[in-house]
């Protein structure tokens, strides 16, 4: 067990939502801007993708441009609402990690 | 063995035909056979990468687990066969996916790939048609003869036959084989159409037509078995 990468685990949810929320739509994509935390292999990421389409939070729609086939991501209600609730959950952490009561 | 009466011919048949799959399997040839049909998720770079890589794993597997099944009992290495190449390839599937999803993609936009809810019904179109011979069967089975003529010359004159349990058993595997690869497409068709998609098939429109032709190979096969039923029960009209 690696302490930090079971750190980062429990934040991907967070994280692929506010990136989707900011227009990376693609899993390439996700995946790249989240490099710098903790480096989630593919598998984990399309793992939690499916979870959170699954669970209604996102959206996939497949596209084709003829030759190739892509998938692209966007934030539901139900992702939206639940993007503000783990950012709270996540401001609330920050608070307590760096000394301010609430 | 599973089913005692068969014909030694079908049983040598089987077993010629389980080592020489498992061969190429071992070889690694097979893997280039399911992409001639190719599934829409080779249609990404990344996405055929980790297909071809799955399908060569698990071909590797089941061709050695065929081999040695095929020592032993060749009907049953038939069977580890047929439940074996679906299980990689919905394995490899997966794998595709995983990799269409995480492959780079140069330019934004594109047509949506829409499910075809429709498709559903195709389902239980294929299993009421897979039904209905395995029924006429189980009723009509102590009224058959012991032999069963089971293929005519171009004149329509038997020139093929085969016992009871022997029969009864290629007509339930038969059915229940084409009645799944139909079920299966269809159901790929209502919930993931992009898989449907192929180097040759790449008109979403047309990602239905596959299931449809599956259906018709199912209610041909069915109506087969059920005329020779009929035709073995003396009914021949």
């Amino acid at each position: 067990m690696k302490p930090e990468k079971e750190f980062w685990k429990g934040t991907y949810y967070l994280l692929i939502l506010k990136n989707i929320k900011e227009g990376r739509r693609y899993g390439y994509q996700i995946r790249k801007a989240l490099e710098d935390f903790g480096n989630p292999s593919e598998s984990t990421v399309y793992d939690t993708l499916k979870k959170l389409e699954k669970g209604g939070y996102i959206k996939g729609k497949w596209l084709t441009d003829g030759k190739r086939i892509k998938k692209e991501y966007e934030l539901t209600e139900k992702g939206e609402e639940l993007l503000k609730a783990l950012l709270e959950e996540a401001r609330r952490l920050c608070s307590y990690l760096i000394g301010l009561k609430e | 063995m599973l089913i005692p009466y068969w014909p030694q011919g079908v049983i040598t048949f089987l077993q010629i035909v389980n080592i020489i799959v498992a061969l190429l399997m071992l070889i690694n040839a097979l893997p280039k056979i399911p992409l001639r049909s190719s599934f829409g998720y080779t249609l990404s770079e990344k996405g055929r990468k980790y297909f071809l890589r799955a399908w060569r794993r698990g071909s590797l597997i089941l061709g050695a687990i065929v081999l040695i099944v095929n020592v032993f009992d060749p009907i049953l290495a038939t069977y580890v066969m047929m439940i074996g190449t679906i299980i990689i390839t919905v394995y490899a599937m997966i794998e595709g996916e995983k990799g269409a999803i995480m492959d780079e993609v140069p330019e934004v936009g594109g047509v949506v790939i829409k499910p075809i809810g429709a498709a559903r019904y195709l389902i239980y179109v294929n299993l009421i048609i897979a039904l209905i011979p395995i029924i006429t069967l189980i009723l009509l089975y102590p009224y058959l003869p012991d032999v069963l003529v089971v293929h005519f010359d171009l004149n329509w004159k038997p020139n093929g036959w085969m016992n009871k349990p022997g029969f009864a058993a290629s007509l339930i595997i038969s059915v229940s084989m084409v009645a799944f690869l139909a079920c299966w497409y269809s159901y790929l068709a209502w919930k993931k159409p992009e898989a449907l998609l192929s180097r040759k098939v790449k008109d979403p429109s047309k990602i239905v037509l596959l299931p449809i032709l599956l259906t018709v190979v199912t209610a041909i096969d069915a109506l087969a078995f059920i005329y020779l039923i009929f035709y073995n029960l003396g009914a021949r009209s």
